[in-house]
Protein backbone atom coordinates (compact mmCIF):
# COMPACT_ATOMS: atom_id res chain seq x y z
CA UNK A 1 0.00 0.00 0.00
CA UNK A 2 1.33 3.46 -0.85
CA UNK A 3 2.48 4.99 2.47
CA UNK A 4 0.93 8.32 1.54
CA UNK A 5 -2.42 6.63 1.26
CA UNK A 6 -2.24 4.48 4.36
CA UNK A 7 -3.49 7.14 6.67
CA UNK A 8 -6.36 8.05 4.36
CA UNK A 9 -7.25 4.40 3.89
CA UNK A 10 -6.87 3.47 7.57
CA UNK A 11 -9.59 5.99 8.34
CA UNK A 12 -12.01 3.36 7.01
CA UNK A 13 -11.44 1.29 10.14
CA UNK A 14 -12.34 3.85 12.81
CA UNK A 15 -15.19 3.05 15.17
CA UNK A 16 -18.65 2.60 13.70
CA UNK A 17 -20.03 5.22 16.05
CA UNK A 18 -17.96 7.93 14.38
CA UNK A 19 -18.99 6.74 10.91
CA UNK A 20 -22.67 6.79 11.79
CA UNK A 21 -22.46 10.07 13.66
CA UNK A 22 -21.09 11.80 10.58
CA UNK A 23 -23.21 10.05 7.94
CA UNK A 24 -24.43 12.83 5.63
CA UNK A 25 -28.12 13.34 5.09
CA UNK A 26 -29.09 12.09 1.64
CA UNK A 27 -31.79 14.44 0.40
CA UNK A 28 -34.31 13.04 -2.10
CA UNK A 29 -33.88 14.33 -5.63
CA UNK A 30 -36.55 16.69 -6.81
CA UNK A 31 -38.30 16.19 -10.13
CA UNK A 32 -40.31 19.16 -11.21
CA UNK A 33 -43.73 18.67 -12.57
CA UNK A 34 -45.55 21.83 -13.44
CA UNK A 35 -48.26 22.11 -10.82
CA UNK A 36 -51.30 24.31 -11.00
CA UNK A 37 -54.01 24.44 -8.36
CA UNK A 38 -56.52 27.22 -8.91
CA UNK A 39 -53.65 29.57 -9.58
CA UNK A 40 -52.09 29.17 -6.16
CA UNK A 41 -48.61 27.85 -5.61
CA UNK A 42 -46.45 25.39 -7.45
CA UNK A 43 -45.84 21.97 -5.98
CA UNK A 44 -42.88 19.78 -6.75
CA UNK A 45 -42.33 16.11 -6.83
CA UNK A 46 -39.79 14.81 -4.37
CA UNK A 47 -38.04 11.71 -5.50
CA UNK A 48 -35.55 9.47 -3.84
CA UNK A 49 -33.08 7.70 -6.06
CA UNK A 50 -33.32 3.96 -5.53
CA UNK A 51 -31.65 1.25 -7.56
CA UNK A 52 -32.57 -2.36 -7.87
CA UNK A 53 -29.69 -4.76 -8.09
CA UNK A 54 -29.85 -8.14 -9.77
CA UNK A 55 -27.53 -10.45 -7.88
CA UNK A 56 -26.46 -12.59 -10.79
CA UNK A 57 -25.73 -9.78 -13.19
CA UNK A 58 -24.06 -6.54 -12.30
CA UNK A 59 -25.02 -3.96 -14.84
CA UNK A 60 -23.31 -0.76 -15.75
CA UNK A 61 -26.18 1.55 -14.97
CA UNK A 62 -26.84 4.37 -17.39
CA UNK A 63 -26.02 7.83 -16.13
CA UNK A 64 -29.08 9.77 -17.26
CA UNK A 65 -31.12 11.26 -14.43
CA UNK A 66 -34.06 8.96 -15.00
CA UNK A 67 -31.93 5.89 -14.87
CA UNK A 68 -32.85 5.46 -11.26
CA UNK A 69 -36.20 4.42 -9.90
CA UNK A 70 -37.82 7.58 -8.62
CA UNK A 71 -40.30 7.54 -5.85
CA UNK A 72 -42.87 10.17 -6.59
CA UNK A 73 -44.48 12.17 -3.87
CA UNK A 74 -46.10 15.53 -3.94
CA UNK A 75 -45.66 18.54 -1.68
CA UNK A 76 -49.17 19.81 -1.63
CA UNK A 77 -49.16 23.53 -0.89
CA UNK A 78 -52.67 24.59 -1.73
CA UNK A 79 -53.66 26.33 1.50
CA UNK A 80 -57.30 26.44 0.52
CA UNK A 81 -57.19 22.72 -0.21
CA UNK A 82 -59.13 23.39 -3.34
CA UNK A 83 -59.69 20.50 -5.70
CA UNK A 84 -61.87 21.07 -8.73
CA UNK A 85 -64.69 18.61 -9.20
CA UNK A 86 -64.15 16.43 -12.20
CA UNK A 87 -66.59 15.06 -14.73
CA UNK A 88 -65.24 11.53 -14.91
CA UNK A 89 -66.69 10.08 -18.12
CA UNK A 90 -63.80 8.48 -19.95
CA UNK A 91 -63.20 9.57 -23.49
CA UNK A 92 -64.25 7.21 -26.25
CA UNK A 93 -61.73 6.58 -28.97
CA UNK A 94 -63.13 5.58 -32.31
CA UNK A 95 -66.30 3.72 -33.05
CA UNK A 96 -67.76 0.69 -31.32
CA UNK A 97 -66.98 -0.34 -27.80
CA UNK A 98 -63.91 -1.32 -25.88
CA UNK A 99 -64.04 -5.07 -26.17
CA UNK A 100 -61.58 -7.89 -26.62
CA UNK A 101 -61.60 -11.41 -27.94
CA UNK A 102 -59.48 -14.01 -26.23
CA UNK A 103 -59.50 -17.70 -25.35
CA UNK A 104 -59.29 -16.73 -21.71
CA UNK A 105 -59.23 -13.42 -19.84
CA UNK A 106 -55.72 -14.18 -18.60
CA UNK A 107 -54.42 -13.43 -22.11
CA UNK A 108 -55.60 -9.84 -21.69
CA UNK A 109 -53.88 -9.05 -18.38
CA UNK A 110 -50.87 -6.75 -18.78
CA UNK A 111 -49.05 -7.08 -15.47
CA UNK A 112 -50.56 -3.85 -14.16
CA UNK A 113 -48.81 -3.17 -10.85
CA UNK A 114 -51.98 -2.02 -9.03
CA UNK A 115 -53.18 -4.81 -6.76
CA UNK A 116 -56.35 -5.16 -4.75
CA UNK A 117 -54.28 -4.64 -1.62
CA UNK A 118 -52.71 -1.36 -2.73
CA UNK A 119 -52.78 1.06 0.18
CA UNK A 120 -52.44 4.40 -1.60
CA UNK A 121 -55.17 6.84 -0.57
CA UNK A 122 -54.63 9.54 -3.18
CA UNK A 123 -53.40 9.83 -6.73
CA UNK A 124 -52.45 12.70 -9.00
CA UNK A 125 -54.83 14.00 -11.61
CA UNK A 126 -53.16 15.43 -14.69
CA UNK A 127 -54.26 18.05 -17.13
CA UNK A 128 -54.83 16.56 -20.53
CA UNK A 129 -51.99 17.80 -22.67
CA UNK A 130 -53.95 18.97 -25.68
CA UNK A 131 -56.42 20.97 -23.64
CA UNK A 132 -56.99 24.59 -24.56
CA UNK A 133 -56.55 25.82 -21.01
CA UNK A 134 -53.32 24.00 -20.26
CA UNK A 135 -51.51 24.60 -23.47
CA UNK A 136 -48.81 22.16 -24.41
CA UNK A 137 -45.34 23.59 -24.64
CA UNK A 138 -42.33 21.79 -25.96
CA UNK A 139 -41.02 19.97 -22.93
CA UNK A 140 -37.63 18.83 -24.17
CA UNK A 141 -35.45 21.37 -25.92
CA UNK A 142 -33.77 20.64 -29.23
CA UNK A 143 -30.42 20.24 -27.47
CA UNK A 144 -31.86 17.80 -24.94
CA UNK A 145 -33.46 15.77 -27.71
CA UNK A 146 -30.20 15.68 -29.65
CA UNK A 147 -28.35 14.57 -26.52
CA UNK A 148 -30.79 11.75 -25.95
CA UNK A 149 -30.71 10.58 -29.55
CA UNK A 150 -26.95 10.89 -29.64
CA UNK A 151 -26.78 8.65 -26.58
CA UNK A 152 -29.00 6.11 -28.28
CA UNK A 153 -26.79 6.26 -31.36
CA UNK A 154 -23.76 5.49 -29.21
CA UNK A 155 -25.55 2.50 -27.75
CA UNK A 156 -26.52 1.28 -31.22
CA UNK A 157 -22.89 1.63 -32.22
CA UNK A 158 -23.18 4.15 -35.00
CA UNK A 159 -22.46 7.74 -35.92
CA UNK A 160 -25.22 10.20 -35.08
CA UNK A 161 -26.51 12.52 -37.84
CA UNK A 162 -29.40 14.93 -37.47
CA UNK A 163 -31.54 14.71 -40.58
CA UNK A 164 -34.46 16.96 -39.68
CA UNK A 165 -34.83 19.73 -37.09
CA UNK A 166 -37.99 21.83 -37.54
CA UNK A 167 -37.86 25.44 -36.39
CA UNK A 168 -40.72 24.97 -33.93
CA UNK A 169 -38.66 22.50 -31.93
CA UNK A 170 -41.38 19.86 -31.93
CA UNK A 171 -39.11 16.97 -32.86
CA UNK A 172 -35.68 15.89 -34.02
CA UNK A 173 -35.02 13.22 -36.62
CA UNK A 174 -31.67 11.55 -36.93
CA UNK A 175 -30.02 8.62 -38.54
CA UNK A 176 -27.50 6.14 -37.28
CA UNK A 177 -26.11 3.19 -39.21
CA UNK A 178 -28.89 0.64 -39.30
CA UNK A 179 -31.66 2.82 -37.85
CA UNK A 180 -33.70 6.00 -38.08
CA UNK A 181 -34.44 7.85 -34.87
CA UNK A 182 -37.07 10.38 -33.99
CA UNK A 183 -37.70 12.11 -30.69
CA UNK A 184 -40.67 14.36 -30.05
CA UNK A 185 -40.46 17.20 -27.59
CA UNK A 186 -43.05 15.42 -25.45
CA UNK A 187 -40.53 12.66 -24.83
CA UNK A 188 -41.64 9.94 -27.22
CA UNK A 189 -38.82 8.25 -29.06
CA UNK A 190 -39.15 6.05 -32.15
CA UNK A 191 -36.36 3.80 -33.35
CA UNK A 192 -36.95 2.34 -36.78
CA UNK A 193 -34.43 -0.32 -37.72
CA UNK A 194 -33.87 -0.06 -41.44
CA UNK A 195 -35.21 -3.43 -42.43
CA UNK A 196 -35.30 -5.81 -39.50
CA UNK A 197 -33.00 -6.82 -36.70
CA UNK A 198 -32.74 -10.59 -36.56
CA UNK A 199 -33.58 -12.06 -33.18
CA UNK A 200 -32.67 -15.46 -31.72
CA UNK A 201 -35.36 -18.04 -32.45
CA UNK A 202 -36.60 -18.28 -28.86
CA UNK A 203 -36.95 -14.50 -28.55
CA UNK A 204 -38.81 -13.69 -31.74
CA UNK A 205 -41.66 -11.23 -31.27
CA UNK A 206 -44.40 -13.18 -33.00
CA UNK A 207 -48.12 -12.63 -32.53
CA UNK A 208 -49.75 -15.41 -30.57
CA UNK A 209 -46.48 -16.87 -29.30
CA UNK A 210 -47.91 -17.26 -25.80
CA UNK A 211 -47.36 -15.26 -22.63
CA UNK A 212 -44.25 -17.13 -21.50
CA UNK A 213 -42.49 -16.68 -24.83
CA UNK A 214 -43.65 -13.08 -25.13
CA UNK A 215 -42.31 -12.18 -21.69
CA UNK A 216 -39.05 -13.95 -22.42
CA UNK A 217 -38.70 -11.96 -25.65
CA UNK A 218 -39.41 -8.69 -23.84
CA UNK A 219 -36.94 -9.53 -21.09
CA UNK A 220 -34.31 -10.30 -23.71
CA UNK A 221 -34.92 -7.05 -25.59
CA UNK A 222 -35.09 -4.98 -22.40
CA UNK A 223 -31.73 -6.42 -21.38
CA UNK A 224 -30.21 -5.93 -24.84
CA UNK A 225 -31.42 -2.34 -25.06
CA UNK A 226 -31.07 -1.50 -21.38
CA UNK A 227 -28.91 1.53 -22.05
CA UNK A 228 -31.30 2.74 -24.75
CA UNK A 229 -34.47 2.44 -22.70
CA UNK A 230 -32.88 3.72 -19.49
CA UNK A 231 -35.43 1.81 -17.40
CA UNK A 232 -33.79 0.81 -14.15
CA UNK A 233 -36.12 -2.09 -13.45
CA UNK A 234 -37.79 -3.14 -16.72
CA UNK A 235 -40.76 -5.48 -16.34
CA UNK A 236 -42.69 -7.06 -19.24
CA UNK A 237 -46.24 -5.95 -19.94
CA UNK A 238 -47.63 -8.23 -22.63
CA UNK A 239 -51.11 -9.19 -23.73
CA UNK A 240 -52.81 -10.83 -26.69
CA UNK A 241 -56.24 -10.33 -28.17
CA UNK A 242 -57.78 -11.60 -31.40
CA UNK A 243 -59.56 -10.11 -34.38
CA UNK A 244 -62.79 -11.35 -35.95
CA UNK A 245 -60.79 -13.95 -37.90
CA UNK A 246 -59.26 -15.28 -34.66
CA UNK A 247 -55.91 -13.85 -35.68
CA UNK A 248 -53.85 -13.01 -32.59
CA UNK A 249 -52.24 -9.65 -31.93
CA UNK A 250 -49.66 -9.54 -29.17
CA UNK A 251 -48.33 -6.37 -27.56
CA UNK A 252 -44.70 -6.63 -26.50
CA UNK A 253 -44.24 -3.87 -23.97
CA UNK A 254 -42.05 -3.11 -20.98
CA UNK A 255 -42.30 -0.54 -18.21
CA UNK A 256 -40.04 0.71 -15.45
CA UNK A 257 -41.37 -0.83 -12.26
CA UNK A 258 -40.59 0.30 -8.74
CA UNK A 259 -41.20 -0.93 -5.22
CA UNK A 260 -43.01 2.36 -4.62
CA UNK A 261 -46.63 1.79 -5.70
CA UNK A 262 -47.18 5.37 -6.88
CA UNK A 263 -44.07 5.31 -9.05
CA UNK A 264 -44.97 1.88 -10.39
CA UNK A 265 -48.51 2.82 -11.43
CA UNK A 266 -47.45 6.11 -13.00
CA UNK A 267 -44.68 4.40 -14.94
CA UNK A 268 -47.06 1.65 -16.08
CA UNK A 269 -49.47 4.22 -17.45
CA UNK A 270 -47.09 6.82 -18.83
CA UNK A 271 -43.55 5.46 -19.24
CA UNK A 272 -43.36 2.38 -21.39
CA UNK A 273 -41.52 0.99 -24.35
CA UNK A 274 -42.89 -1.28 -27.02
CA UNK A 275 -41.14 -3.65 -29.37
CA UNK A 276 -42.74 -4.51 -32.68
CA UNK A 277 -41.97 -6.47 -35.78
CA UNK A 278 -42.96 -9.62 -37.54
CA UNK A 279 -40.85 -12.06 -35.62
CA UNK A 280 -37.72 -9.97 -35.92
CA UNK A 281 -37.41 -6.49 -34.46
CA UNK A 282 -38.47 -3.56 -36.61
CA UNK A 283 -39.37 -0.81 -34.16
CA UNK A 284 -38.79 0.32 -30.64
CA UNK A 285 -41.03 3.04 -29.29
CA UNK A 286 -40.26 4.65 -25.95
CA UNK A 287 -43.08 6.61 -24.34
CA UNK A 288 -42.23 9.07 -21.63
CA UNK A 289 -45.46 10.97 -21.21
CA UNK A 290 -44.89 11.65 -17.55
CA UNK A 291 -42.22 14.30 -17.92
CA UNK A 292 -44.49 16.81 -19.61
CA UNK A 293 -47.59 16.19 -17.57
CA UNK A 294 -49.13 19.01 -15.56
CA UNK A 295 -50.54 18.01 -12.18
CA UNK A 296 -53.80 19.68 -11.23
CA UNK A 297 -54.13 18.08 -7.83
CA UNK A 298 -53.65 15.10 -5.59
CA UNK A 299 -57.12 13.57 -5.28
CA UNK A 300 -58.33 11.18 -2.59
CA UNK A 301 -59.28 7.82 -4.06
CA UNK A 302 -61.55 4.93 -3.15
CA UNK A 303 -60.08 1.55 -2.35
CA UNK A 304 -60.52 -1.62 -4.39
CA UNK A 305 -63.34 -3.01 -2.24
CA UNK A 306 -65.36 0.16 -2.70
CA UNK A 307 -64.72 0.15 -6.43
CA UNK A 308 -65.77 -3.47 -6.73
CA UNK A 309 -68.98 -2.77 -4.80
CA UNK A 310 -69.73 0.19 -7.04
CA UNK A 311 -69.23 -2.05 -10.06
CA UNK A 312 -71.59 -4.70 -8.74
CA UNK A 313 -74.14 -1.97 -7.84
CA UNK A 314 -74.07 -0.71 -11.41
CA UNK A 315 -72.09 2.45 -10.73
CA UNK A 316 -69.65 2.02 -13.57
CA UNK A 317 -68.89 3.53 -16.93
CA UNK A 318 -68.61 1.43 -20.03
CA UNK A 319 -68.81 1.70 -23.78
CA UNK A 320 -70.22 -1.82 -24.07
CA UNK A 321 -73.59 -1.80 -25.77
CA UNK A 322 -76.55 -2.86 -23.72
CA UNK A 323 -77.34 -5.80 -25.94
CA UNK A 324 -73.87 -7.23 -25.49
CA UNK A 325 -74.00 -7.26 -21.73
CA UNK A 326 -75.18 -10.38 -19.96
CA UNK A 327 -79.00 -10.18 -19.75
CA UNK A 328 -79.19 -10.93 -16.04
CA UNK A 329 -76.30 -8.68 -15.11
CA UNK A 330 -73.06 -10.19 -13.96
CA UNK A 331 -71.82 -12.07 -10.95
CA UNK A 332 -68.53 -11.65 -9.19
CA UNK A 333 -67.19 -14.71 -11.03
CA UNK A 334 -67.71 -12.95 -14.36
CA UNK A 335 -65.47 -10.09 -13.31
CA UNK A 336 -61.71 -9.88 -13.62
CA UNK A 337 -59.89 -6.92 -12.15
CA UNK A 338 -57.26 -5.82 -14.64
CA UNK A 339 -55.68 -2.94 -12.76
CA UNK A 340 -55.68 0.82 -12.44
CA UNK A 341 -55.53 2.81 -15.65
CA UNK A 342 -55.32 6.50 -16.46
CA UNK A 343 -57.64 7.71 -19.20
CA UNK A 344 -58.53 11.12 -20.47
CA UNK A 345 -61.96 12.41 -19.59
CA UNK A 346 -64.54 12.96 -22.28
CA UNK A 347 -64.31 16.74 -21.97
CA UNK A 348 -60.59 16.51 -22.74
CA UNK A 349 -59.72 18.40 -19.58
CA UNK A 350 -58.11 15.75 -17.44
CA UNK A 351 -56.30 12.46 -17.31
CA UNK A 352 -57.63 10.58 -14.27
CA UNK A 353 -57.31 7.13 -12.71
CA UNK A 354 -59.95 4.40 -13.07
CA UNK A 355 -60.32 0.90 -11.73
CA UNK A 356 -60.68 -1.29 -14.81
CA UNK A 357 -62.58 -4.53 -14.89
CA UNK A 358 -62.94 -7.03 -17.71
CA UNK A 359 -66.33 -8.74 -17.83
CA UNK A 360 -67.33 -11.59 -20.11
CA UNK A 361 -70.03 -10.60 -22.59
CA UNK A 362 -72.60 -12.51 -24.57
CA UNK A 363 -71.93 -12.85 -28.27
CA UNK A 364 -73.46 -15.61 -30.35
CA UNK A 365 -71.14 -14.93 -33.28
CA UNK A 366 -67.93 -15.98 -31.62
CA UNK A 367 -65.81 -18.86 -32.89
CA UNK A 368 -66.15 -21.91 -30.70
CA UNK A 369 -63.11 -21.44 -28.51
CA UNK A 370 -63.26 -17.67 -28.23
CA UNK A 371 -64.77 -15.39 -25.59
CA UNK A 372 -65.53 -11.69 -25.64
CA UNK A 373 -64.75 -9.32 -22.80
CA UNK A 374 -65.74 -5.73 -22.28
CA UNK A 375 -63.97 -3.04 -20.29
CA UNK A 376 -65.87 -1.49 -17.41
CA UNK A 377 -64.50 1.45 -15.48
CA UNK A 378 -65.10 2.81 -12.00
CA UNK A 379 -63.49 6.21 -11.35
CA UNK A 380 -60.87 5.86 -8.65
CA UNK A 381 -61.38 9.43 -7.45
CA UNK A 382 -63.54 9.71 -4.33
CA UNK A 383 -67.16 10.54 -5.28
CA UNK A 384 -67.21 13.87 -3.45
CA UNK A 385 -64.73 15.16 -6.03
CA UNK A 386 -66.80 14.07 -9.01
CA UNK A 387 -69.64 15.81 -10.79
CA UNK A 388 -72.16 15.00 -13.52
CA UNK A 389 -71.39 11.32 -13.42
CA UNK A 390 -72.84 9.60 -16.49
CA UNK A 391 -72.61 5.86 -16.23
CA UNK A 392 -73.34 4.95 -19.81
CA UNK A 393 -71.12 6.28 -22.54
CA UNK A 394 -71.91 3.50 -25.00
CA UNK A 395 -71.67 4.69 -28.56
CA UNK A 396 -75.03 4.69 -30.20
CA UNK B 1 -36.93 -2.27 7.36
CA UNK B 2 -34.75 -2.51 10.46
CA UNK B 3 -31.15 -3.64 10.24
CA UNK B 4 -31.59 -6.97 12.01
CA UNK B 5 -34.33 -7.96 9.58
CA UNK B 6 -32.10 -7.09 6.65
CA UNK B 7 -29.26 -9.14 8.13
CA UNK B 8 -31.68 -12.05 8.62
CA UNK B 9 -32.46 -11.88 4.90
CA UNK B 10 -28.76 -12.32 4.13
CA UNK B 11 -28.62 -15.30 6.46
CA UNK B 12 -31.67 -16.77 4.72
CA UNK B 13 -29.90 -16.14 1.36
CA UNK B 14 -32.93 -14.19 0.20
CA UNK B 15 -32.45 -11.96 -2.85
CA UNK B 16 -34.61 -9.41 -1.05
CA UNK B 17 -31.57 -8.78 1.16
CA UNK B 18 -29.80 -6.80 -1.52
CA UNK B 19 -32.93 -4.95 -2.56
CA UNK B 20 -33.64 -3.86 1.00
CA UNK B 21 -30.00 -2.90 1.51
CA UNK B 22 -30.14 -0.71 -1.56
CA UNK B 23 -33.36 0.92 -0.45
CA UNK B 24 -32.04 1.76 3.01
CA UNK B 25 -28.36 2.39 2.39
CA UNK B 26 -28.01 2.76 -1.35
CA UNK B 27 -28.16 6.53 -1.11
CA UNK B 28 -25.23 6.90 1.22
CA UNK B 29 -23.18 4.25 -0.57
CA UNK B 30 -23.71 5.96 -3.89
CA UNK B 31 -22.74 9.27 -2.30
CA UNK B 32 -19.49 7.87 -0.94
CA UNK B 33 -18.55 6.23 -4.22
CA UNK B 34 -19.40 9.30 -6.28
CA UNK B 35 -17.49 11.58 -3.93
CA UNK B 36 -14.38 9.50 -4.41
CA UNK B 37 -14.69 8.53 -8.04
CA UNK B 38 -16.67 11.36 -9.69
CA UNK B 39 -17.88 8.89 -12.25
CA UNK B 40 -21.43 7.55 -12.17
CA UNK B 41 -20.68 4.31 -13.96
CA UNK B 42 -17.70 3.46 -11.74
CA UNK B 43 -19.66 4.48 -8.67
CA UNK B 44 -22.55 2.23 -9.57
CA UNK B 45 -20.17 -0.67 -10.09
CA UNK B 46 -18.58 -0.04 -6.71
CA UNK B 47 -21.96 -0.02 -5.01
CA UNK B 48 -22.90 -3.22 -6.83
CA UNK B 49 -19.62 -4.71 -5.61
CA UNK B 50 -20.56 -3.60 -2.11
CA UNK B 51 -23.69 -5.74 -2.20
CA UNK B 52 -21.68 -8.62 -3.60
CA UNK B 53 -19.16 -8.31 -0.76
CA UNK B 54 -21.93 -8.08 1.79
CA UNK B 55 -23.56 -11.18 0.32
CA UNK B 56 -20.26 -13.01 0.72
CA UNK B 57 -19.64 -11.72 4.25
CA UNK B 58 -23.08 -12.43 5.76
CA UNK B 59 -23.18 -15.09 7.05
CA UNK B 60 -21.13 -15.67 9.10
CA UNK B 61 -20.56 -12.01 9.89
CA UNK B 62 -23.34 -10.20 11.71
CA UNK B 63 -22.40 -6.51 11.83
CA UNK B 64 -23.32 -4.49 14.89
CA UNK B 65 -23.92 -1.46 12.70
CA UNK B 66 -25.12 -2.25 9.22
CA UNK B 67 -24.91 1.29 7.87
CA UNK B 68 -21.28 1.65 8.87
CA UNK B 69 -20.59 -1.86 7.54
CA UNK B 70 -21.88 -1.02 4.07
CA UNK B 71 -20.35 2.46 4.07
CA UNK B 72 -16.96 1.05 4.97
CA UNK B 73 -17.06 -1.58 2.22
CA UNK B 74 -18.05 1.04 -0.34
CA UNK B 75 -15.31 3.40 0.81
CA UNK B 76 -12.65 0.72 0.57
CA UNK B 77 -13.79 -0.53 -2.83
CA UNK B 78 -14.03 3.03 -4.14
CA UNK B 79 -10.55 3.93 -2.91
CA UNK B 80 -9.14 0.82 -4.60
CA UNK B 81 -10.84 1.79 -7.83
CA UNK B 82 -9.65 5.36 -7.44
CA UNK B 83 -6.05 4.20 -6.98
CA UNK B 84 -6.29 2.18 -10.17
CA UNK B 85 -7.91 5.01 -12.10
CA UNK B 86 -5.79 7.93 -11.12
CA UNK B 87 -2.11 7.89 -11.81
CA UNK B 88 -2.05 11.55 -11.16
CA UNK B 89 -4.26 14.10 -9.56
CA UNK B 90 -6.92 15.44 -11.85
CA UNK B 91 -8.74 18.69 -11.48
CA UNK B 92 -11.71 18.14 -9.22
CA UNK B 93 -10.33 14.87 -7.87
CA UNK B 94 -11.73 15.28 -4.39
CA UNK B 95 -10.07 12.16 -3.00
CA UNK B 96 -6.65 13.42 -4.09
CA UNK B 97 -7.32 16.81 -2.55
CA UNK B 98 -8.34 15.18 0.73
CA UNK B 99 -5.20 13.10 0.64
CA UNK B 100 -3.02 16.17 0.19
CA UNK B 101 -4.77 17.94 3.06
CA UNK B 102 -4.29 14.97 5.38
CA UNK B 103 -0.67 14.56 4.38
CA UNK B 104 -0.01 18.03 5.75
CA UNK B 105 -0.47 16.48 9.19
CA UNK B 106 2.11 13.81 8.66
CA UNK B 107 5.29 15.56 7.63
CA UNK B 108 6.74 16.42 11.02
CA UNK B 109 6.24 13.17 12.85
CA UNK B 110 9.32 11.97 14.71
CA UNK B 111 8.94 8.26 15.07
CA UNK B 112 11.49 5.81 13.80
CA UNK B 113 9.23 3.07 12.55
CA UNK B 114 6.19 2.84 10.39
CA UNK B 115 3.15 2.00 12.48
CA UNK B 116 0.91 -0.98 11.83
CA UNK B 117 -2.51 -0.34 10.38
CA UNK B 118 -4.20 -1.23 13.66
CA UNK B 119 -2.02 1.31 15.46
CA UNK B 120 -3.10 4.01 13.02
CA UNK B 121 -6.72 2.98 13.52
CA UNK B 122 -6.43 3.04 17.30
CA UNK B 123 -4.68 6.41 17.24
CA UNK B 124 -7.36 7.86 15.01
CA UNK B 125 -10.06 6.56 17.33
CA UNK B 126 -8.34 8.19 20.28
CA UNK B 127 -7.91 11.41 18.38
CA UNK B 128 -11.52 11.54 17.24
CA UNK B 129 -12.59 11.03 20.85
CA UNK B 130 -10.78 14.25 21.82
CA UNK B 131 -12.74 16.41 19.38
CA UNK B 132 -16.03 18.16 19.97
CA UNK B 133 -18.91 16.66 18.08
CA UNK B 134 -19.21 19.26 15.36
CA UNK B 135 -15.50 19.34 14.55
CA UNK B 136 -15.42 15.55 14.49
CA UNK B 137 -18.40 15.31 12.16
CA UNK B 138 -16.95 17.87 9.77
CA UNK B 139 -13.60 16.06 9.82
CA UNK B 140 -15.22 12.67 9.14
CA UNK B 141 -17.44 14.04 6.40
CA UNK B 142 -14.42 15.52 4.70
CA UNK B 143 -11.93 12.68 5.03
CA UNK B 144 -14.07 9.61 5.54
CA UNK B 145 -17.03 10.44 3.29
CA UNK B 146 -14.88 12.65 0.97
CA UNK B 147 -17.61 15.27 0.86
CA UNK B 148 -16.79 18.57 -0.80
CA UNK B 149 -16.48 21.71 1.29
CA UNK B 150 -19.70 22.90 -0.30
CA UNK B 151 -21.61 19.75 0.62
CA UNK B 152 -20.45 20.01 4.23
CA UNK B 153 -21.34 23.69 4.41
CA UNK B 154 -24.83 23.00 3.05
CA UNK B 155 -25.35 20.10 5.44
CA UNK B 156 -24.55 22.24 8.46
CA UNK B 157 -25.98 25.48 7.10
CA UNK B 158 -22.66 27.26 7.59
CA UNK B 159 -20.35 29.07 5.23
CA UNK B 160 -17.63 27.29 3.31
CA UNK B 161 -15.05 29.44 5.08
CA UNK B 162 -16.22 28.11 8.42
CA UNK B 163 -15.82 24.55 7.17
CA UNK B 164 -12.30 25.24 5.95
CA UNK B 165 -11.40 26.87 9.25
CA UNK B 166 -12.73 23.92 11.24
CA UNK B 167 -10.81 21.45 9.08
CA UNK B 168 -7.59 23.42 9.33
CA UNK B 169 -7.79 23.56 13.10
CA UNK B 170 -8.59 19.86 13.32
CA UNK B 171 -5.69 18.96 11.03
CA UNK B 172 -3.35 21.04 13.18
CA UNK B 173 -4.58 19.23 16.27
CA UNK B 174 -4.11 15.90 14.51
CA UNK B 175 -0.55 16.88 13.61
CA UNK B 176 0.24 17.69 17.25
CA UNK B 177 -1.49 14.51 18.41
CA UNK B 178 0.49 12.27 16.06
CA UNK B 179 3.74 14.00 17.03
CA UNK B 180 3.05 13.44 20.70
CA UNK B 181 2.11 9.82 20.02
CA UNK B 182 5.44 9.31 18.29
CA UNK B 183 4.10 8.35 14.90
CA UNK B 184 6.15 8.34 11.75
CA UNK B 185 3.71 8.05 8.81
Amino acid sequence: MNEDNRFFESLSDVDDKYVIEAMPEIKPKKLSFKYIAAGICAASICAAAVGVIVLHNTKKAPDMPYSKNYHYSFEYQDENNHLEKIKPDPGVDGMGFEGFWAHDVSELLENNPWTKECSLTSLPVFAESNNEIFSMENYYSAEEMKDRLSGISDELGGEFNVTNEPADGSYIEASVYGARLKMQSSGQININFNGVLNLPEKYRISDGCGRENAEAAVNYLAERYYDVLKFEYPVPSVYTDYDIYSKPYTRFEVYDKSDDPLTAILNFNFRKASFSGNGDLEYICIYDNLACKTVVGMYPIIDYETAEKMLMDGDYTTTVWEENRLPDGFEADDVTFSGLYYKRTEDYKYNIPYYRFLIELQNSNLPEDMKEYGAFYVPAIAPEYLTDVNTDTAFN
Amino acid sequence: MDDNTIIDLYFERSEKAVKESEIKYGGICHRIAENILHNRADSDECVNDTWMSAWGAMPPERPDCLGAFFARITRNISISRWRKNSAQKRKGDEAAICLDELNECLSDCNGDRFPENYEIRDALNRFLGTLNEKARIIFMQRYWYVCTIRQIADEHSIKEGAVKMSLMRTRNRLKEFLYEEGFDI
